[in-house]
């Protein structure tokens, strides 16, 4: 599927002749119908509503960024945050995953691109020269995948040249793709830009990630970063309790190290399953024939459903057995869980240990 | 929208004539005896006066001036109304409109009014709803059932389900039957057993709390573990003096005791006795701890 197809784009009035609005539709090959638009309401109002991300992201619509510009990633109660913060400048994703809470999460039937990035970089300059102590770890990757758009867009390009020149921050672009074009041609000098790739067994991604790309892509994508001196990293999230679990993802933790050195890994992160009701309600409309929620699931404290606990116990010492046997140096966190969790499976919680996590959970300041 | 009165004639039935008439007779539609008196109309696509209601027996006729769409939403708005209970009546209203066929404007809007969800969303459900059997549409439509686990047990099991749904006792609440039929489905999937087998193991084993016995099925391994800390608990020997209250999802080690007591004296003894049976105890792993209680 060309995830570029769109028929239809909207164009907020106020940025029709922002210089990225005309360097996005040069780039878009097929001829979608353009409609100018001064209340982004009226649009959402106007549409049928769809459920399903190929529908969803049809449509296009370049607006003004709107809302809070940086904001903290919500965590789960009861969980361990990373403290990670995140810029929503993409908003929806048509990379089709089945497990994606994007689908409950937005309730607009189309793709956002916020075209005026300029604001998000005056906002920001602004926040890291106030908190020059602080450590912040920024993400574009939450509302959408980081660089699923960025062959149309080139962002990435003026968000390492921005985030290069904050040494206070730590900027991840995470994504499931190989578009990497645009990072490698810039001149990498700021050393705390990350690129994280989320994985998953081929057999996962053949099944429940649509339109991502393979395994072995997203790991040449990663080799071609290091190359360029970029560190890396890697989302094992979601993590599925699949039959030979093992025999699926030790491979993957395995490439990863055969590939890559450790010490060109940022982080790992790992994360298994875990669904609200109302995804699970999209979920089973969407994707009717999927598998992945017939498992012992257990509402947790935060209301999220997830792997009842000794399974999710076991996922997780597995695969970080497997990663300690490769390096015991690397990062591991584990992604909104509880301090049980984290005890029984890393033996400590993320502050205890890791100088990397207390400085950035806690806010400590820089070393 | 105008409408006049106009007299009754030979006129032709729309094709979704004997459905309106089927609703108005089967749910009773006609209170204030309206329907008693007059037909009602519309234009068709040539512009010749078409019947959409007809009871030869009336003088009179309610010509609506406009085409069928407008003049179904009209009917449905103004005649028949909209605060209405009676799904199985909605049901039937929204599956004539699409039947009409309405544009997917006053379809929607059709949809609207009776709060069904909008969209592709919406007519699939009326679609899967007019493929359940009898039996399995008479729960939804009385509330027992909810549409949409009705919808995810049909989907899987097809039309060979009524043996199961009549093995269901009538005291389950409308959510306990949706629990059940969801644990069975899911049990069914995970397992690749049919209907038939579901029935048979039922009867096999003679059960008779059918929503615990399945959730026991569906969650195997949370089943295996309630039960043993239950058991542990009751190995306590306290249940009379103390309760112990463990988490359901087993996302703490915290437990709490909760010891009810009058005066001094009686927390005295609770307490006593609740020492000795801690002291008493012959297990050989604690199994509070988490540790070993996941032992396998």
């Amino acid at each position: 599927m060309n995830i570029y197809n769109f028929n239809k784009i909207y164009i907020e009035k106020k940025i029709a002749n922002h210089k990225n609005v005309k360097r996005i539709l040069s780039k878009i090959n097929c001829a979608p119908k353009i409609e100018y638009f001064n209340d982004i309401h009226k649009i959402i109002k106007k549409e049928p509503f769809v459920f399903h991300p190929d529908d969803r992201s049809k449509k296009l619509v370049l607006s003004c960024i709107r809302g809070e510009i940086l904001q903290k990633c919500p965590g789960s109660f009861g969980h361990i945050c990373c403290n990670y913060h995140v810029i929503n400048l993409y908003l929806g994703c048509p990379l089709n995953c089945t497990y994606c809470i994007l689908q409950s999460y937005l309730n607009q039937p189309f793709i956002i691109i916020n075209v005026d990035i300029e604001k998000i970089f005056d906002f920001l300059k602004k926040v890291f020269n106030v908190n020059k102590e602080r450590l912040f770890r920024i993400g574009t990757g939450e509302l959408s995948d980081s660089l699923v758009y960025d062959p149309l867009t080139d962002f990435s390009k003026d968000f390492i040249d921005f985030f290069s020149m904050h040494k206070n921050t730590i900027f991840e672009f995470k994504t499931k793709t190989d578009y990497i074009e645009n990072i490698l041609e810039v001149n990498n000098s700021g050393n705390n830009i990350v690129v994280g790739f989320s994985v998953n067994p081929q057999k996962i991604i053949n099944t429940e990630e649509g339109n991502a790309v393979s395994l072995a892509k997203r790991l040449s994508a990663a080799v071609k970063l290091v190359e360029k001196g970029y560190k890396v990293a890697f989302h094992f999230d979601p993590i599925f309790n699949i039959n030979n679990f093992d025999y699926e993802y030790k491979p993957v933790v395995d490439l990863i190290f055969d590939k890559i050195s450790y010490n060109n890994i940022a982080w790992i992160s790992l994360g298994t399953f875990r669904y609200t009701p109302a995804l699970k309600n999209i979920l089973e409309y969407n994707y009717p024939d999927t598998k992945i929620l017939l498992d012992e699931f257990i509402e947790s404290n935060d209301k999220k459903y997830r792997y009842f606990k000794p399974i999710r116990s076991k996922l997780y010492k597995s695969i970080i057995n497997w990663i300690k046997k490769r390096s015991s140096d690397v990062h591991v966190y584990l992604c909104m869980e509880s301090p049980l969790i984290w005890k029984e499976t890393t033996g400590s919680l993320p502050c205890e240990k890791d100088d990397l996590f207390r400085d950035i959970i806690i806010n400590k300041k820089l070393r | 929208m105008k409408c006049k009165i106009i007299n009754s004639n030979d006129y032709k039935n729309h094709n979704i004539c004997s459905e309106i008439n089927k609703i108005i007779i089967k749910f009773n539609i006609d209170i204030n005896y309206f329907l008693n008196l007059v037909n009602i109309a519309c234009f068709d696509d040539a512009g010749s006066i078409i019947y959409i209601y007809y009871n030869k027996k009336n003088i009179f006729t309610l010509l609506i001036e406009s085409k069928i769409e407008e003049a179904y939403l009209f009917v449905v708005k103004h005649i028949i109304g909209t605060n209405l209970n009676n799904l199985s009546l909605i049901f039937n209203l929204l599956k004539t409109g699409i039947e009409i066929p309405l544009d997917e404007n006053n379809l929607f809007t059709l949809f609207n009014l009776y709060n069904w969800p909008i969209g592709e969303k919406g007519k699939e459900q009326i679609y899967k709803i007019s493929l359940f059997s009898d039996i399995l549409k008479e729960r939804v439509f009385s509330k027992k059932i909810s549409i949409k686990e009705a919808i995810y047990f049909h989907d899987y099991f097809k039309n060979n389900y009524d043996k199961f749904l009549k093995l269901i006792p009538d005291n389950l609440s409308f959510s306990q039957n949706n629990q059940l039929l969801r644990y069975v489905a899911e049990y069914s999937k995970i397992n690749g057993k049919g209907i038939d087998l579901i029935i048979k193991i039922i009867k096999n084993n003679k059960v008779k709390d059918l929503l615990s016995y399945f959730y026991g099925l569906r969650y195997p391994k949370y089943n295996d573990y309630k039960e043993k800390i239950e058991n542990y608990i009751n190995k306590l020997l306290f249940s009379k003096e103390a309760k112990i209250n463990y988490q359901k999802n087993f996302e703490s080690e915290k437990y709490d005791m909760v010891i009810n007591f009058r005066n001094i004296n009686e927390l005295k003894n609770k307490l006593e006795k609740i020492d000795r049976s801690l002291k008493n105890i012959n297990e050989k792993d604690d199994i509070f701890i988490h540790k070993n209680l996941f032992k396998d």
